[in-house]
């Protein structure tokens, strides 16, 4: 599965939120995509995953343009994976994976198949959530919940992870753990993941491809050599960097105010 | 693990079902003895089995009478309250709010307000029931757009939704008042009893407005089941698994206003099933809509049915018929309060 994003314009309303977006991520690639507030990321992956229309240009997918997919077709391929679901109504963890292979399924199937049900076992061990299977979803924590929605994307088993923000309000340990588990499943289940994040500590320590979006603009792309530049981030970020390395992976504290 | 989980549902639906269905007959078979001149049981099956074997010997019989108006009222008490227990589950998952109900969001006063106005200015569409469904409706639609259009104005947070709802039906409550009074003063028809429903006038012929409906509705829910359990966890999350949500909430939205239009134009206003038989679902067998469909329209007639027999009891012994939508009145809003104080808490 290979993408490919042309000249991508997207506006809300009368604000333009990402422009001239040029983008080729291969199939198996790691993708971090990092940037300020604002800068578009969430938007970016929304688009890819035809959530949002864009206003000109296209997102290709296999060189078949995302929005003639029919959503059923894209939802087997494709996961747009945050952790701002809906929990007003009372359901459990469960349930919540249960929805996960309906992309797969007849929509009137009643029954649920035993090989899915071992597959939730099996995943929800990985994971280690098989104690919060009966636990409703609105009384896990943050770093449960991105665990459950992690898992509930991997029973759903697109080959495209589009994953929003997964290690925000999660304390330090949580952040390395999501962030070895998305690396894992990118490598070895070789599934596209493209992943927003904000700390650029995590960029540092696990990016191979980096994209900095700032104002809705590519402003650069590449490797950490690349990207992770002490003048681009104090550009981008308005704050002051120092540049460390830790077993040769080039990392960026940031100190204070530009 | 998961395993166990999942069959512990299963199983909990099915014994549910059982228990909701032999309740559900008890209470059918108990409401024929139970009203304002006693039948014994010999009389009972002797009369059944004559309906039943189709002998028409005995239709002089007074009491052959009383038992038919028996039978219609207790078939029109439970199927309003299984419409009104799937409309409401439904409504609650097209807000994702738990305290939703045909009643507490305007829709059942909006509804009664549409028809009352359509009785006063064509009094002969009385006899034209679809039309007054139909026209039913529209009002049961008018009052949830205008209800949800104020509450997103207040913020759209869940009690949001219940006061303007509230604000919206008290309007339509005094409206319908209003308009069925003054129906009453220029035709000399009765039918302020629309306001507080009661299954005693509904006759045998009305009883398949009540029946299809609903039967129609839970089969219709059940062929989408997949995209109401996705719903629940938002546009976004139904989207990106091949759902459009307003697909899903156009034709929820549908079956929720038909239902509630029958129940308005055949027995009238019965508030609070829709709000407490959805909750004493998921508290049986979980969210899942797999299950929720078929047995909250089960705990809604039941719920309904009981609070039926409970109304003749009180008529008979005071004399005078009590409407039912008191009773169901009076059960529910402590219901709804106690709901509110724990989701205020939260």
């Amino acid at each position: 599965m290979m993408i490919k994003i042309e000249d991508l314009e997207v506006w809300y309303d009368s604000i333009p939120v990402l422009r001239d977006v040029r983008l080729e991520i291969n199939r198996g690639d790691f993708i971090l995509i990092i940037g300020p507030n604002g800068s578009g990321k969430t938007t970016l992956l929304k688009t890819i995953a035809n959530l949002v229309k864009p206003k000109k240009g296209a997102v290709y997918i296999d060189g078949k343009e995302s929005n003639r997919y029919s959503p059923r077709s894209l939802s087997k391929i494709l996961s747009y994976i945050d952790p701002h679901l809906s929990r007003e109504m009372p359901t459990t963890v469960l349930e919540l994976l249960m929805t996960a292979r309906y992309p797969r399924e007849d929509l009137f199937k009643i029954k649920v198949d035993k090989e899915f049900i071992n597959k939730i076992n099996e995943i929800a061990k990985t994971l280690r959530i098989e104690d919060l299977l009966e636990r409703r979803l609105d009384q896990v924590s943050s770093g449960e919940l991105q665990r459950i929605i992690i898992a509930r994307a991997l029973l759903q088993d697109p080959e495209i992870f589009l994953v929003d923000e997964p290690t925000a309000f999660l304390d330090l340990k949580y952040r390395f753990e999501i962030m070895d588990l998305l690396k894992k499943i990118n490598r070895e289940y070789m599934k596209t993941m493209i992943v927003t994040t904000h700390d650029l500590i995590l960029a540092g320590l696990y990016g191979e491809k980096i994209i900095l979006l700032y104002k809705g603009m590519i402003r650069a792309a590449g490797d950490v050599e690349k990207v992770l530049k002490k003048d681009l981030v104090k550009e981008v970020y308005e704050i002051d960097v120092e540049e460390i390395y830790v077993n040769n992976r080039k990392i960026l504290i940031p100190i204070n105010m530009k | 693990m998961a395993e166990k989980i999942y069959y512990k549902g299963v199983k909990r639906f099915v014994f549910s079902l059982m228990i909701l269905m032999i309740l559900s007959i008890t209470l059918f078979i108990s409401s024929l003895f139970i009203g304002s001149s006693s039948i014994n049981l010999y009389k009972i099956i002797h009369m059944l089995s004559n309906i039943f074997l189709n002998k028409n010997s005995s239709y002089n019989d007074p009491m052959m009478n009383i038992l038919d108006l028996r039978i219609s009222r207790g078939i029109a008490a439970y199927f309003t309250g299984s419409a009104l227990g799937l409309a409401g589950l439904l409504i609650q998952t097209v807000t994702r709010n738990p305290l939703a109900d045909p009643y507490i969001l305007g829709l059942s006063t909006s509804s009664l307000a549409f028809v009352s106005l359509s009785i006063l200015l064509f009094p002969d569409i009385m006899i034209f029931r679809w039309n007054l469904v139909l026209i039913a409706f529209l009002g049961a639609l008018t009052g949830f757009f205008i209800t949800i259009g104020l509450s997103k104005l207040a913020g759209g947070s869940s009690v949001a939704i219940v006061l303007s709802g509230i604000a919206v039906g008290s309007f339509f409550g005094g409206v319908s008042h209003l308009l069925l009074y003054l129906v009453q003063a220029r035709y000399n028809i009765y039918i302020m009893y629309l306001l507080t429903g009661t299954a005693q006038t509904v006759l045998w012929r009305e009883l398949p407005y009540l029946i299809y409906p609903s039967i129609a509705g839970v089969i219709i829910s059940l062929l989408i089941y997949k995209m109401l359990n996705a719903y629940l966890y938002g546009d976004i999350y139904s989207r990106q698994l091949g759902f459009p949500p307003g697909v899903t909430r156009t034709i929820s939205l549908v079956i929720t206003s038909l239902l509630t239009a029958v129940t308005i134009s055949i027995v009238g206003i019965i508030g609070f099933i829709g709000l407490a038989s959805p909750h004493i679902t998921r508290f049986l067998v979980g969210n899942d809509h797999r299950f929720t469909i078929v047995l909250s329209p089960l705990v809604g007639g039941v719920l309904t049915l009981f609070s039926d027999i409970s109304v003749r009891i009180i008529s008979y012994a005071y004399g005078a018929e009590l409407p039912l939508g008191v009773i169901t009145m009076m059960i529910g809003s402590p219901f709804l309060a106690f709901l509110i104080i724990k989701r205020l808490r939260e």
